[in-house]
């Protein structure tokens, strides 16, 4: 019987380098035309996509149409004054995935005294549960995400104390599994993208004794397919997003020489879009910020020379993570 | 069309879904019709065979025009000053806007606040999300929205959770994991029931029949782990609601013809633990506790992995449930006189759950993993019988991309060789 392996084929004719100019265009003309049905569409996830596409422009070296202060404009007014969090879009109610994207965009800017600070500590603090986790907003969802957004976000203040580490730190290893991933509550099943939410949680709280180290690294390099490319779990197709939670992941834990960095760095290559710049999930669907970012920052942790240098744990460019003077924890042989 | 004719027009439509959605309690599935153009001057909501169809003509008009009402309505809901009549156009914006784009967290908040102040009925909410997930199966914030509706509805009530109500989410998890394979926010949703909507004395029925479910369910989609994953729970779930009588006698009745009639061995289940385990079940918990877990497992490895890997030779999914058998089968043992050394551990005070490292961690401060000495399984009949099955599936198996990947598993994870 035939091999049933769920991947793609590279095309002999892929770009051989990274697409720089496209891609800061494309980032630069993304979402221009703010009456449209399809901008409307996307308004729930308004200030992630600003630091998706902000944070590509940075690690490109290349600044935005925005001034500094347009951008910081937007975001205070996304603020909620009275819970302090900070929402994707005018009118829209927080959360805490856009209060990080908020934080991370004004760190990388280095404006963070543009929007109510104590606001956005207090938050992020009433958002923790007896257990330890966090709800992503007043509703109660829980979720491993929520609690590196957590983390991160106080991390980035330098204001970690605001909430019961020790106790965030249990919840998440009771999300790990036999299999050295986590998933997003307990008993749920390993997901790459979880598995970097919870790695870089225990990165950012020092707690990297928590990981089953090579058990983990083991299961993440089981994610590269005969195209190069990385999926998130067993038997999906490989996706350019993963390419950023797996080899961030393995970054973290010392075993990026583990996979294949050549045949990697081919299938990122062949998910540009030629024609209008951007990166696609996989060769030939349709570009987006999202995966631009994670394309960008998976060549920069691949060591390409024209990207800026990446932080794993917290997605965001190095030298600003040094003038934070922020050292999340790493593992290193 | 100018503005008003534009807004008119969504305002029917709006309208004319509602009223299909509260006249017909079967609706089976919603979605959007490809259609370019308004050729045929009808409305572009179509109903047939309680299914309902919007022509995609019109979706850009009704969402527009939602979304500029709605959050309006929604500062006026909130500072109380949303009148009565307003409250049905409100909700018939957020049903079509949700219907279109159930990705926006506020507009379901919106659909909370309206419950809160009980403008909203919650069996019709619970009716009207699971349309939803009809026509986008993968949408998280639906499932989050169920779960916050099943923990009110939980909270009214002062008896038991009916046993309907689980059965109708295990019905619209089974739904949305069919419309959408491999999702995860529908399997995670099925555990959440579980955890959170059984109650101690049904749980065992249900495992069973869950399990039933799960083998049915993975019989016919090979490739999706997440299935596999939800049987691994359910397999761990029965050693934590144990109730001595009640015995999986078709996973029991495996293991008798399998592994004790043939050597002229006879045992009542609660004695099947001291068999397998040997010395080691001396720590169990309680007699009796893993004769599920145990029978089970050696069911799964001989009969339901083995079977489906000849059948459907390659499947990684597969491969990492069997992953899963081999080893908890084999850490059993082990992982029962451990638990017992810790509970020692914890009664002499010595536990010390929390351990700040504070800096990044060097290899020799590691305690490697892939330094397994193979002799700890020695001795047990359960990881004689394991590793036996093992070596005969490598020697069928081992040449294989798939069988390979999982000799090296073996070899650098377990540390078998």
């Amino acid at each position: 019987m035939a091999t049933v392996i769920k991947d793609i084929e590279i095309q002999p004719n892929i770009p051989i380098s990274v697409l720089f100019e496209k891609h800061a265009n494309f980032i630069k003309e993304y979402g221009q035309k703010e009456n449209s049905y399809e901008y409307g569409m996307t308004d729930y996830l308004r200030v992630s996509g600003m630091f998706w596409g902000l944070t590509a422009l940075e690690l490109m070296n290349t600044l935005p149409k925005q001034s500094k202060g347009e951008i910081a404009e937007y975001i205070k007014n996304c603020q909620d004054p009275e819970s302090g969090g900070i929402s994707a879009c005018l009118q829209h109610d927080p959360h805490i995935l856009h209060t990080l994207s908020a934080v991370q965009i004004l760190c990388i800017y280095d404006n963070l005294n543009a929007i109510d600070l104590d606001g956005v500590v207090r938050y992020i603090a009433s958002l923790q549960l007896s257990d330890g986790s966090f709800m992503g907003d007043k509703w109660g969802e829980v979720d491993t995400r929520f609690s590196f957004c957590a983390v991160a976000t106080l991390a980035l203040l330098n204001k970690l104390n605001a909430i019961d580490v020790n106790q965030a730190v249990e919840f998440v290893a009771s999300c790990k599994n036999f299999d050295g991933g986590f998933g997003s509550r307990p008993l749920s099943e390993s997901h790459a993208g979880l598995i970097y939410c919870c790695v870089g949680f225990l990165s950012i709280t020092n707690r990297l004794d928590v990981v089953d180290r090579d058990t983990l690294a083991w299961w993440l390099c089981e994610r590269q397919l005969p195209s190069g490319g990385l999926n998130g779990r067993p038997e999906k197709l490989p996706d350019v997003c993963y390419s950023w939670w797996v080899l961030s992941s393995l970054s973290i834990l010392g075993r990026l020489h583990w996979i294949d960095a050549e045949a990697l760095k081919k299938f990122i290559l062949a998910c540009q879009d030629t024609e209008t710049g951007g990166f696609a999930d996989r060769p030939g669907d349709v570009a987006d910020p999202f995966h631009t970012l994670f394309g960008i920052a998976a060549m920069s942790l691949l060591g390409h020379e024209s990207v800026q240098k990446v932080n794993p744990t917290f997605c965001m460019p190095q030298h600003v993570i040094d003038r934070l003077q922020l050292k999340p924890q790493m593992m290193i042989d | 069309m100018t503005s008003t004719e534009g807004d008119d027009m969504s305002n029917r439509i709006l309208r004319t879904i509602k009223k299909i959605i509260e006249n017909d309690r079967n609706i089976d599935e919603f979605g959007i019709i490809p259609t370019p153009y308004n050729l045929k001057n009808k409305s572009p909501v179509l109903y047939e065979d309680h299914c309902i169809g919007l022509e995609s003509w019109c979706v850009k008009h009704v969402y527009n025009y939602a979304c500029s009402n709605l959050f309006n309505h929604y500062q006026q809901l909130k500072k109380g000053k949303l009148c009565f009549t307003k409250v049905s156009d409100f909700n018939n914006m957020l049903i079509g806007a949700l219907l279109i784009n159930p990705h926006v967290t506020t507009f379901w908040n919106m659909k909370r606040e309206l419950i809160e102040r009980e403008l909203l009925n919650l069996d019709d909410e619970m009716y009207f999300s699971k349309i939803v997930l009809s026509h986008k199966a993968k949408a998280t914030d639906v499932f989050a929205y169920r779960r916050w509706l099943l923990q009110r509805i939980k909270k009214k009530l002062d008896h038991q959770i009916p046993f309907s109500l689980i059965q109708n989410e295990f019905s619209v998890t089974h739904m949305a994991s069919e419309k959408s394979p491999n999702n995860y926010h529908s399997w995670n949703h099925r555990i959440w029931t579980m955890e959170n909507m059984t109650s101690y004395n049904q749980l065992q029925q249900i495992i069973y029949s869950e399990l039933s479910y799960t083998q049915e369910w993975i019989n016919s989609h090979i490739s999706e782990h997440v299935g596999y994953h939800y049987r691994q729970y359910l397999i761990t779930l029965t050693t934590k609601v144990f109730i001595s009588s009640t015995i999986y006698r078709s996973y029991f009745d495996f293991v008798v013809s399998e592994f004790l009639k043939p050597s002229g061995v006879s045992l009542t289940p609660k004695e099947i633990p001291l068999h397998f385990l040997g010395k080691s079940s001396k720590y169990l918990p309680s007699e009796g506790r893993y004769t599920n877990y145990i029978c089970i497992m050696l069911y799964d490895l001989f009969v339901l992995v083995d079977k489906l890997n000849a059948t459907f030779p390659e499947h990684e999914a597969l491969y990492y449930h069997r992953r899963f058998l081999v080893q908890h089968l084999l850490n059993l043992p082990l992982e029962l006189q451990n638990a017992n050394d810790i509970s020692d551990n914890e009664n002499s005070g010595t536990k010390n759950s929390v351990v700040s490292i504070g800096s990044d961690i060097r290899a020799n401060k590691w305690s490697k993993l892939f330094k397994v000495s193979p002799n700890k399984y020695e001795g047990y009949t359960i990881c004689e019988l394991v590793i036996r099955c093992d070596k005969k599936f490598l020697a069928e198996n081992g040449g294989s991309r798939e069988g390979e990947r999982y000799r090296k598993w073996l070899s650098n994870v377990m540390g078998l060789k």
